[in-house]
């Protein structure tokens, strides 16, 4: 499917489900017990919600535009070219910061069946980084019948996962080891691991592969997304009774694979490790793939140095996919789990909030879907702010300076391109 | 329709397999008493169906105890007087926890005593906020689930000295070092460490420096996780020493 062939209705579901699910639930969950405890499940529920009114507002917009391209094309289409520099670059920022989640959760899981200490860990997770760039720059880098496959694997494995977990239940283990927490802790926890969420709106970039979209992509991503809200629900509350809360903290780097250790012996950790290790890297490949092209994109319309132009003779971004590698590995090898899930976090809840903004303006009808994203989405990046600056006074600082930077420093890197370079593709 | 049929075909086999049968298996506590400031102290635990208490001098760590699983409310004080310690924990069925009262108990101490910004921590962070707490008494749980390599033990130093500063840890045998931790900080745990069974010579360092404050001799098991309880030497406050505890599968 990766030679120009529509992509059907189930293979653009499968993929929505499956760009989601590809990596996040395997690194949010212990970290979301720790903050909800209990309310896990709520915190999956709220933040389902921002998910949802963000699938309704991209749909809606590129239908309306008839174009693909995400938020970056959306807000060129309205012309607000200041913005639409402003988050690509954050835009650009939160894919590489979801990528090396996704590294660092390929490193643990498949170090953790081998047995392997912080080396090998951080060997796997660079490693996984450099194999895709290199399948990447050879031109391979989509390849939609593959990816569909390892999704749906990945998505029966957790099904079965959480549905077993649901029959087993026992309430005592949701607070295993730990206190309990009060409802309004779900919120904070949503807050913290929203980027769970993020992979659906990958495929707004494949818009015009998509057969017939304005019949079927909104039915489509709609019930891709719910679906996988269903799904997190019951991974959280089958993976926490089978596993217990503390041991979902304490290894919370491999949470899921301690649980089926745990509840189904070798079986279960090789089981989970294939499906980790598959749906990480299927999903460092397509986020890696979609960013380069995005990249190039938005260096054409001007908003990134010419240098970002630049194809391979496979047509293959090539720089950017070595660059955005680089950076995702070198994040992945040093970062910490939740500080690179926060600051992902946060990135997508500024782009989903613009998108619902967006479409609540271009909207002529049901505007309360996207006001209902606008209101949810802001609530949980106060609380995100709020947490990260209490727990992470340093990493705060950090992503303050990094927002600074692109908003200041973005005109001054591309006023000084266009005098260097203003001419076209250096291929 | 190939993938409705999968999932279909998944449900019905996980939950035709997944019926739960019989009686949840109890919870295990052991308590660490590493309160300072008072030669000894009581744990209450009260829950719905069974309640336990624990009087335990300073430094003394309790063999394991079964309860019902379910949620618990601790209640911590010194022998001389009320509660300085008040907190709500679950006990899930099979779990096995130690819960260890840390800090220093001064004269009318209140409950649940804690600077603002722990409570702030406490509330964005939940159970994973780990905060000095200006060295008040506070109950750390601590989860003894470890996973099992075969010919290997688990190993974890948690630093409970309060007032002190961070240490660095050394495990070595004849062959070199098998576990090295470095700047571990008052309540904090260093991650279980895999490490083959054998003696080994342990060696506690301040952080950075030369200054050795613990040698002594070490073995692990097999199958067994070693917890070591760096805990200053007497209620007082003097000294170093550990406590280990040792869980088996």
């Amino acid at each position: 499917m990766s030679d120009g062939k529509k992509l059907s209705p189930v293979s653009v579901w499968a993929l929505a489900a499956g760009g989601m699910v590809g990596g996040g639930i395997y690194t949010v969950l212990g970290v979301v017990v720790a903050v909800s405890a209990q309310w896990t499940w709520l915190s999956f529920a709220f933040t389902g919600i921002i998910a949802l009114t963000s699938a309704y507002s991209y749909v809606y917009l590129s239908n309306t535009f008839n174009e693909g391209g995400g938020a970056f094309e959306f807000l060129e289409k309205v012309n607000d070219e200041w913005l639409a520099g402003s988050l690509s670059w954050l835009l650009v920022i939160g894919y590489v910061l979801t990528i090396s989640v996704y590294a660092y959760a390929f490193g643990h899981y498949v170090a953790f069946a081998f047995h392997g200490g912080p080396l090998v860990i951080r060997l796997l997770a660079a490693g996984i980084v450099a194999a895709l760039i290199a399948l990447n720059l050879a031109g391979v880098g989509k390849l939609t019948r593959v990816e569909i496959g390892i999704v749906s694997v990945n998505l029966l494995v957790l099904l079965a996962l959480g549905v077993y977990g649901i029959t087993q239940w026992d309430t005592s283990q949701l607070t295993s080891g730990i206190s309990p927490r009060p409802a309004w802790s779900g919120l904070v926890g949503g807050a913290a691991i929203f980027m769970a969420y993020e992979g659906f709106q990958l495929l707004s970039y494949e818009y015009d592969r998509i057969a017939d979209p304005h019949r079927h992509f909104m039915p489509t991503l709609m019930s891709a997304v719910v679906f996988v809200v269903v799904l997190y629900v019951a991974v959280a509350l089958g993976a926490t009774v089978l596993g217990g809360a503390a041991t979902l903290v304490d290894f919370k780097e491999i949470a899921l694979s301690v649980v089926a250790e745990k509840s189904f012996g070798t079986t279960g950790l090789i089981v989970m490790t294939v499906a980790a290790g598959f749906a990480t890297a299927a999903a460092i490949n397509s986020t890696l793939f979609s960013t380069a092209n995005l990249t190039k994109q938005i260096a054409r319309r001007g908003e990134l140095p010419d240098w970002f132009k630049h194809t391979n003779g496979s047509d293959v971004p090539d720089r950017s996919v070595i660059l955005l590698g680089i950076l995702a590995g070198i994040l992945a090898v040093a970062g910490s789990l939740s500080a690179l899930v926060e600051a992902a976090s946060l990135v997508f809840l500024v782009t989903f909030g613009v998108v619902n903004w967006l479409c609540w303006r271009e909207s002529k009808q049901r505007k309360w879907i996207p006001l209902l994203g606008l209101i949810v989405g802001g609530v949980t990046a106060v609380l995100l702010l709020i947490r990260v600056g209490v727990s992470k006074p340093f990493a705060f600082g950090g992503l303050l300076l990094v927002v600074v930077l692109v908003l200041l420093g973005r005109p001054l890197i591309l006023g000084k391109n266009q005098k260097s370079a203003p001419d076209g593709d250096h291929q | 329709m190939a993938i409705t049929s999968k999932v279909l075909t998944v449900l019905v086999t996980v939950l035709l397999f997944g019926c739960r049968s019989g009686e949840p298996e109890p919870a295990r506590v052991r308590v660490g008493q590493f309160l300072t400031g008072t030669p000894g102290a009581r744990l209450t635990l009260s829950g719905e169906r069974d309640s336990l208490v624990f009087d335990l001098e300073y430094g003394r760590l309790s063999a394991y105890r079964t309860l019902s699983p379910g949620e618990y409310t601790v209640e911590v004080a010194p022998r001389d007087g009320g509660p300085v310690i008040r907190q709500a924990v679950g006990l899930g069925a099979g779990s096995r926890l130690t819960l260890v009262p840390v800090g220093t108990v001064t004269p009318g101490q209140e409950v649940n005593a804690a600077p603002f910004l722990a409570h702030l921590h406490r509330a964005v962070e939940g159970a994973a906020a780990v905060s000095a707490r200006a060295y008040l008494p506070q109950l750390l749980v601590v989860n003894d689930y470890f996973v099992d390599v075969a010919g290997q033990g688990n190993l974890r130093l948690l630093h409970l000295v309060p007032g002190r500063p961070p240490v660095d840890l050394s495990i070595r045998n004849a062959g070199g070092e098998a576990v090295s931790q470095s700047g571990l900080g008052y309540v904090h745990a260093s991650e279980r460490e895999r490490i083959a069974a054998g003696t080994y010579t342990l060696a506690i360092h301040l952080a950075g420096s030369p200054v050795r404050v613990l040698r002594d001799s070490l073995t692990v098991r097999a199958d067994e996780l070693t917890d070591l309880f760096l805990i200053a030497e007497d209620a007082q406050g003097n000294g170093w020493q550990i406590v280990s505890g040792r869980t088996g599968k």
